[in-house]
């Protein structure tokens, strides 16, 4: 019998944390749905003054000209509600294999255990990705479809001809690579950081992931800080190898810590003593 | 066949549960494992099962070693836990999810047994008391048809019908290339079962013994004996262990044999005296 994978075995694991997780995850784009409403509509915001307290807008212009000065950037901040699922829908399966009897003698290997545990992991990394980028789309369409005319009409009679919306207004969604592209990358890398430190630390583990993150946060900041800048000058031109070798060494960096991390968890459930 | 070679494990360094344990468990046997709370009975069977790894000396489960965690090894065994641990499923999940990992999971006969303790397989898990959840747990564990079955407290939690039920099942389950180890204080709800005795003391396995061998050396006798091994006084009486002299085959009362082995040393250290003079 193959000890490490076998097609069977990984669809039943797969399928092991599909079934514990599933009300979970069919709440995702629902909650994700009322976090972006409740954002739209918190009070003090555009929509919340509008549908609540329209009086306190002198004109429908006045209206217009606070939609196309406010930043609704800070709905990003959405986006850490999937992180918030993949803790939610892997810790208590973390827990299990540091201490139930029964999931560790379950006829599953250890490589099998990793590898469902990190495609599960992603794949609600995946999902709760897609619904934002989703509902942003959405929501951002609605409001074109509702509020651009309107605010280009307006832009027209302040004289603007060819007016450049600004970016971060509810016409235009958040950047899907810089941004949200961001979060993803931030969540993947720490993702084999977590699994790893709820199968290390058997006390408490989750406040030491916590703990680590922020160690590791204000590190990385600090050398950042620390990295030499290039002053500013009006008459150079800098060229960066932005696009050539930095790039690489970054994804293989990232891959070299990836598989790293994912050695180190699965090396850490074989020798567990239960 | 089981091989246990000089076997020692603790948790703390200085504080060892096991102190260089030795035996071998054969197939076709129902094992009874004995011994007073914080004896390390737990720990050799997480120990045989490969869930702790020995800090010294060696487990051999036929040709795996256990705490390599192969799964041609997992797919052979089954340890039923005091603690329930089972998902919140529905039952039929369970099995649907569960069952095909173990190439001998046998549904009828799971289905069988669930009836048998009068549980309903529609139910959600989390739903059913404790006890029923142990059954649940038992009739999986059963049904898997492993070789090797480690039980911890089995009847903890059942109620007497079942344990009933539980005797007959485990009676009917046996087979020649089976090995079923139970651990327990319940000593009274098993005995019948139980054909070899296995008492750990002092982080040693004072007993390793078939109960067919020890009920040639010793039988149990009621009223008042003058030189009984050792004599416990109930409410119908006295009833003492005495040296079976003249091949009389008593039932064998283990919880009495147990009671005698760990309050008085004298009694083991005469049957082992006894073992070595019939070896010589």
């Amino acid at each position: 019998m193959n000890n490490h994978l076998h097609k069977t075995r990984l669809s039943i694991a797969l399928k092991e944390l599909w079934l514990s997780n599933k009300t979970w995850l069919f709440s995702l784009p629902l909650v994700m749905l009322l976090l972006f409403v409740i954002f739209y509509l918190w009070p003090g915001s555009i929509f919340y003054n509008k549908l609540f307290h329209p009086e306190m807008s002198s004109s429908p212009d006045a209206w217009i000209e606070w939609v196309l000065g406010e930043s609704v950037m800070q709905r990003t901040f959405i986006l850490f509600t999937v992180a918030v699922y993949v803790i939610v829908c892997t810790s208590s399966f973390l827990h299990k294999l540091n201490k139930s009897e029964r999931t560790n003698l379950t006829p599953i290997s250890q490589l099998e255990r990793t590898l469902t545990l990190t495609l599960f992991a992603i794949g609600v990394i995946c999902l709760g990705t897609i619904c934002f980028i989703a509902y942003d789309f959405a929501f951002v369409s609605w409001f074109r479809h509702l509020y651009l005319d309107q605010a280009l009409y307006y832009l027209e009679r302040q004289g603007n001809l060819y007016p450049d919306i600004w970016d971060k207004t509810i016409f235009h969604t958040i950047p899907v690579r810089r941004t949200v592209g961001m979060l993803f990358q931030t969540m993947l890398l720490s993702l084999p950081f977590y699994m790893l430190s709820l199968v290390f630390f058997k006390k408490y583990s989750f406040l030491w992931f916590c703990g680590l993150m922020v160690v590791i946060w204000v590190m990385l900041v600090f050398v950042l800080s620390m990295m030499p800048k290039v002053p500013y000058d009006s008459d150079t031109i800098r060229i960066t190898l932005e696009h050539g070798i930095p790039k690489v060494t970054y994804i293989l960096l990232v891959l070299g810590y990836w598989c790293l991390a994912m050695a180190t968890f699965y090396y850490k459930l074989k020798e567990k003593e239960i | 066949m089981i091989a246990v070679d000089d076997l020692s494990y603790y948790y703390k360094k200085n504080v060892p549960i096991l102190d260089h344990i030795s035996t071998s468990l054969a197939p076709g046997h129902i094992y009874g494992l004995l011994g007073l709370n914080g004896a390390g009975k737990t720990t050799l069977l997480k120990l045989i099962c490969g869930l702790l790894f020995p800090k010294e000396g060696t487990i051999n489960v036929e040709k795996f070693i256990p705490l390599k965690r192969e799964v041609a090894f997992l797919t052979d065994v089954y340890f039923v836990t005091d603690e329930v641990d089972l998902p919140s499923w529905t039952i039929i999940e369970f099995v649907s999810i569960y069952g095909p990992l173990y190439p001998k999971f046998n549904l009828s006969y799971f289905d069988q047994i669930l009836t048998a303790f009068q549980v309903d397989r529609q139910a959600k898990i989390k739903s059913l008391s404790y006890g029923q959840q142990k059954k649940v747990n038992i009739a999986f564990a059963l049904a898997t048809n492993t070789n090797l079955l480690l039980m911890d407290e089995p009847t903890n939690g059942l109620d007497i019908p079942s344990k009933t039920q539980f005797r007959k099942i485990i009676a009917g389950h046996m087979s020649e290339d089976r090995t079923i180890i139970i651990s327990t204080h319940q000593i009274r709800d098993i005995h019948l079962l139980i054909d070899h005795l296995l008492i750990l003391q002092d982080r040693h396995l004072v007993m390793d013994e078939s109960i067919d061998e020890l009920s040639r050396k010793i039988k149990f006798q009621k009223g008042t004996v003058a030189d009984a091994l050792y004599t416990e006084t109930g409410l119908t009486g006295n009833t003492n262990i005495v040296w079976n002299t003249d091949d009389q085959i008593t039932p064998f009362d283990i919880e009495l044999f147990f009671n005698a082995v760990s309050s008085n040393p004298d009694v083991l250290n005469k049957l082992m005296n006894a073992n070595l003079s019939s070896h010589e």
